[in-house]
This record gives structure tokens, sequence and C-alpha cells, in this order.
């Protein structure tokens, strides 16, 4: 990217650190955490194919993918967040709000794409409050997005009196209906926008400077990127996926509810984090995260069907997490990177 | 002589204007209740409809028995639950009613309301020193299951061929989760051939029952999507042509699990038993052929129980060591006797025994909607 500014003006192709273009270190460190994440993964997959009954099966893993898609779009854009250096808590907020609106729009006999870009657009107001907060003001994106997920959750309450809303027409369910095969139009959904958000992340001006603006946010500035509207830009990104992800839950349970979704945004950031990302951003890319993903709805498949005690599995969950980053960590520093 | 006449018949106008007011005053007193008691009430939450309602319901109920209710809202927080009792003890009322939503902080509001000398009710949860109405989950589970049991003969269902499902909350604790329990243990009762469990041998641990599994307990967090989830992976486990019984603690819950079963194509073989009689509970009750049972706590007469209560309280009654809260578990068959065609209820379930020294208070009585008081 080239910036407007006369003597600051930087490439962020020749951008380097250690003698290591940014984006090739980038994409290397993110590469190696993935890889590591990724053996774990296969570690577990084996794991759960010789102790779950009925996990090695078609069925089930297209189950492990519809109960994914949800937090995997909502993790796309999260991130997209973290990359550039902040992060989403308002979509836990965002995501039911979307669920409520899908619900009673449809409802109401509004077609259903025209719901879903109406949704959106919600999400992605959402997302605009935040990012003029967060860019304009400066605020702390920790306090900023606490504050819009508490308005969103409040919001999403308020429309529907706290009960949950079912669709009046279950033909609105589209996404939670099988594309082919019993994989859902949701999961179809997911696997578009991650390939959208790769390509986007890894070969647009746009993608690249998201990096360097997570990197260091006064060097891009002074490079002439516009670091307002870039950062703004996450956010109504962040919330659009939240939004949409909201309707896909609609889609799948047929209803809108004001209480879906209330942990979405720590596990997309654990996911998106188990994906190579740091929270200090710069860092990070849409397939690690979706390996993240994959990560987090297995284990909950594979306890699931080896019927662990609830409790159990939390602390079982949270030992695995660990172990996975751990696993990653160690990687990178066999790697010579870490 | 003229000015005296005239002045002592201004005099006499005036007396008459004043005892007219006086009248008219005494009259319209006498048509009002009068407000003997004043009661706070601390509500459970008011951010649920449901819940909003019973608080706003403890207000004009007791308005309409002279009784002034200043409402506190909980909300669901045991800080705030401990503040509020303060703030009640502060307004200095005849009686406290506390619905705090919250375990195990019973002693410290209870010393709150001794120290103040204040005579309080607790509602759900159990305070110290103060006399406790609830429902009583256990009736719940053995009602869904006198009703299901004769279904399940009526289809032929064995336990060879079947299975109970109970979606449960492993946070909500025994007293939330012993409904499912109940059920299992009064239907495995019942049920040649199905291993038989007594309600408490059944935790929060025990994930199944029996090889087959007869039982089986997955969390559903008494929520729409944890439920959807846990029933989607339980249904892996299940062969396809098993028959399924499905216990639920609220309709969310059971409106997620449905949402599963349909998905899977499996509702042909279930029957499901949802809770709290809400409108998506009541119309599956009424409509869906698998939704055999509908448990309602009838909430929205709880404040006539309570006020009837406290003034039981106030005038020195005695009280059993829990008053029952209103409740059954509606079938297609009871559904219309107590709800008619709406989503309220129109009439409370007849009072148990231990009731029955509400009466006496004469507050029920201006409701007319409990059978056999008047």
């Amino acid at each position: 990217m080239s910036a407007s500014g006369r003597e600051s003006t930087i490439d962020v192709k020749d951008a380097s650190f250690r003698g290591v273009p940014l984006r090739r270190r980038t994409l290397r460190e993110v590469g190696i955490q993935a890889f590591g994440v990724g053996v774990f993964y296969v570690l577990v997959l084996i794991f759960f194919s010789i102790e779950a009954p009925h996990f090695l099966q078609y069925s089930n893993f297209a189950l492990i993918l519809a109960d994914v898609a949800v937090i995997g779009i909502v993790s796309i854009g999260q991130a997209i967040a973290i990359i550039s250096g902040g992060f989403d808590l308002s979509v836990s907020g965002t995501l039911p709000l979307g669920s409520v609106a899908y619900a009673d729009l449809v409802n109401h006999g509004v077609n259903y794409p025209l719901a879903v870009f109406i949704v959106i657009l919600i999400g992605a107001g959402v997302g605009v409050v935040n990012g003029f907060i967060v860019a304009r003001l400066g605020i702390n994106p920790l306090i900023t997005t606490l504050g819009t997920l508490s308005i969103a959750g409040g919001l999403a309450y308020t429309i529907t009196n706290g009960v949950t809303i079912p669709f009046t027409y279950p033909s609105a369910g589209v996404w939670g209906n099988p594309a082919f095969e019993r994989v859902q139009w949701g999961v179809v959904a997911l696997v578009v926008l991650a390939v959208a958000g790769t390509l986007v992340l890894r070969y647009t001006v746009y993608g690249r400077s998201l990096y360097a603006i997570g990197g260091n946010k006064e060097a891009s500035r002074l490079a002439g990127m516009r670091v307002n509207l870039l950062t703004a830009s996450v956010y109504i990104v962040s919330g659009g996926c939240a939004a949409f992800a909201g309707v896909v839950i609609a889609s799948q349970l047929l209803a809108g509810s004001a209480s879906v979704g209330s942990d979405s945004n720590l596990l997309s950031i654990t996911a998106v984090i188990l994906g190579g990302a740091a929270l200090t951003g710069g860092v990070g890319g849409i397939p690690g995260t979706m390996l993240g993903v994959l990560l987090l709805g297995t284990i909950a498949n594979g306890m699931a069907l080896m019927q662990v005690q609830t409790f159990y599995q939390q602390i079982a969950t949270g030992c695995v997490l660990l172990v996975a980053v751990g696993f990653g960590r160690l990687r990178s520093y066999l790697a010579g990177t870490g | 002589m003229k000015r005296l006449r005239v002045r002592l018949v201004g005099i006499a106008a005036l007396a008459l204007v004043v005892s007219g007011v006086a009248l008219l005053a005494t009259t319209s007193a006498t048509a009002r209740p009068k407000a003997t008691y004043t009661f706070t009430y601390a509500n459970v939450t008011d951010k649920s409809p449901l819940f909003k309602l019973v608080g706003d319901l403890m207000v004009t109920d007791g308005k309409k028995v002279g009784i002034t209710v200043k409402r506190f809202d909980n909300d669901f927080s045991a800080s705030t639950a401990l503040s509020n009792a303060q703030l009640m003890v502060q307004e200095q009322p005849n009686l406290i009613i506390d619905w705090t939503g919250t375990e195990s902080i019973g002693n410290s509001i209870g010393a709150i309301f001794k120290r103040a000398n204040i005579p309080c009710i607790a509602v759900n949860q159990t305070i110290a020193g103060c006399p406790y109405f609830n429902l009583q989950n256990k009736y719940l589970g053995l009602g869904a299951a006198q009703i299901v049991v004769p279904i399940m003969k009526q289809k032929n269902w064995t336990s060879k061929d079947t299975t109970i499902v109970m979606l449960f909350n492993p946070g909500a604790g025994a007293e939330v989760n012993s409904n499912g329990r109940y059920f299992y243990s009064y239907v495995s009762a019942r049920t040649p051939g199905m291993p038989k469990r007594t309600p408490t041998s059944i935790t929060d641990s025990t994930t199944t029952i029996g090889p087959l599994p007869s039982g089986v307990q997955i969390n559903g967090a008494d929520a729409l999507e944890p439920s959807y989830t846990a029933m989607k992976n339980e249904l892996q486990l299940l062969p396809a042509d098993r028959h399924l019984i499905v216990f639920t603690q609220n309709d969310d819950s059971a409106l997620g699990a449905w949402r599963a079963i349909t998905q899977a194509s499996r509702q042909k073989n279930t029957l499901i038993i949802g809770q709290g009689a809400d409108a998506d509970g009541l119309k599956n009750l009424r409509t869906n052929p698998s939704w055999v049972a509908e448990g309602s706590v009838f909430f929205e007469f709880w404040p006539e129980y309570q006020l009837a209560m406290g003034v039981s309280i106030l005038n020195g009654v005695k009280t059993p060591p829990l008053t029952l809260a209103p409740q059954t578990v509606l079938s297609k068959q009871t559904v219309k006797k107590y709800y008619g065609n709406g989503l309220h209820p129109i009439v409370s379930p007849a009072l148990p025994v231990q009731d029955r020294y509400l009466i006496k208070s004469g507050i029920l009585q201006q409701f007319g909607n409990v059978p056999g008081v008047k």
C-alpha cells in the first residue's frame, strides 16, 4: 500500500522486522502456530475416534460443522478485529440482537434475503458505534465493546420482552436447512466467509493494512494509513458477522432468543488465539482461527458423546485448550521463532 | 343585629359545607378498602416478563385488598438482594416478602430481618427465620409421570425400546433438578425391566442409567441453545428406532430439544414434557401430538397467596414449614380447565391441606379464583 504522505511512504510488503519481511514473518508464525494446533487437533480426532462411540461417522462430522458454524462466523469478524490490534466483546450482544431481529422481521412478513440484509446492517450499525468510539474518541476497545455488548444485549431483551420468538414460517430457517448431504447452509456460509476473509487478509491492500496497524498503529499512521477508518471498519465487519451468526442460530433453532450466544465473545477470542493470533495484534489468520473453532467444537462434541460429566467437561475443556496453546508455542519454539 | 344575623347564616352555611365534605370523605373511605398494612416485596428479577408480572401483580393485588406494597428488584443477584434487604428494613413495613433468587444467602438476609424485628416470608429460597413459600419440583416430575405412564402403555412402549432423556441444569441445585429424577423414578417403577432408581440416587454426576440406556441425563442449562446442542449430540447415541421420553425443566429447553428432535425426524417416536406453561408451551400442548404434558406453577396467583400468607402471619397464625405455591401438571385434557383457550390461568388448583390456613386471612376470597374458597 502506498501512503499518501510524500515523506513517510511505506510499502507494507517491504516492511521488515529482524531482516524478515513483515508479512512473510507473520504468515510463518501463524502457520507454525496453526500447524502446532493442527497436529494437536489430529491427536484429538484420533483420541475421540477410539474413545467416543459414533464419533467417526459422517453424520457426526456434519453435526460438528453445524455446531461450529455460528461461532465460526463470529470468529471471522473477531479475528479481523484482533489482527488489527483490537477485539470485540460486543458480539455477545450483537448475535442475540441479530437472532431476535431476524425472527421478528420474518414473522412480520419481510422476505428472507431482505431480513438478512437488514440484520447485517443492524450488526454493522453496532460496529459503527464501536468503531467511532474506539477510533475517533480513542476509548479502549475493552470498555467500548463491553458497553455496546450491554446495550445490544439489552435491546435484544427489550424487543422480545425476554421471551423466545418462534418463527411463524419455519421456511425462514433456510440457514439451518441441509445444503447437501446433511451439511447445512450455515456451514456453507461459514466456508464462503472464511475463504473470502482469508483472501482479503492475504491478498488485498486492506487486509495487509490491518496487519500493519495491528503491529504498530503509530508507525502505520506515520506511514500515511487511514488508521481511524481502518480501525472503525474492523468493528463494522465484526458486528456484521455477529449479526449474521445470529441469523444462522435463529435458523437452526427456528426461533430468535435474547439468551443465545452469551459466551460467543470469549469462545471466538479463544478460537482466534488458538489459531495463532496474539492479543497484541498484527498476527493471526482465518485458517488458523477455523482450526481453533473446529478444535473447540470437536472437544465439546467428543466429550458429549463420551458422556463425560458436565463439571468434568468444563475442566477437561480448559486443560485441553491450555495444552493446545502450549503445543502451538512449543512448535514455534522448536522452529526458532518462539 | 342584622350584621349578627348575616354572620350566623354564614357560619351555618360553612358548617353545612364542611359537614357535607366530611360526610363525602367518610363515604368514599368506606367504599374503598382501607390500607391496613404496608408490605415490602423484593422480586427475583424484573428483567423476565413472567417474573415482572409477578412483581406488578403483587402491587395491584395488594391495592385490591388494602395492602400497600413497595417493591424492589433483586435482579437475580446476591449482592443486590443483600442491599435490598437493608433498604426494605429501612422502610419499616409491617412485613417483608423476599424472593432472593440466590442460594446460600438466606442466613445473612435472615439476620438483617431479625435485627429489625420485622416478620418476613421467604419465597423460593429459604431465609433463616422466615416462613417459606415455594413450589415443590418433585410434584412436577411425579405429575408428568402420571400422565406419561398410561400413554406409554397405550403405545406399547417398553423398557427394551424406550429411553428417558432428562435435560437438566447442573448449576441450578438439587431441588430444581429433582423434578426429572422423580419423573424417572416413578416411570421406571411402573415399567417392567427398566432399571429402578430412587430420585436421590440420580445426581448431577449421573449421565446414563442402565446399559441400553434406559435413562440419560444431559446438560441443557435450562436454555434454548444449549438444550438444542445437547439433544443433537445425544440423538447420535440413541438408535433411530428407539422411543424417547424427553423431560425438560422449562419451555425454552423443551423448544431447543424439540427442534433437535424434528431435525432428526424423530418426532413420531418421541413424547416431550415442558415446564412453565408459557405461550409456546401451551400452544404445543394444545396442538403438538408429542407434547403430552406441561408443568404449570401459576405465577400469576403467587401474589395473592403470599399476601394471604403475610396477613396470616400478622394475625399470629403459626404457618407450616412450607406453604405450597399453586402448581399442577397440565395434560391435553386439563389445559382448558385451568387456562381456557388463553395464555393466562383462569383458576388455581385446589388448596392443599397445609395451605388451608390461608383461607382465614380473607384475602383469597377477594380474588375468587381458588376452588372451594368462599
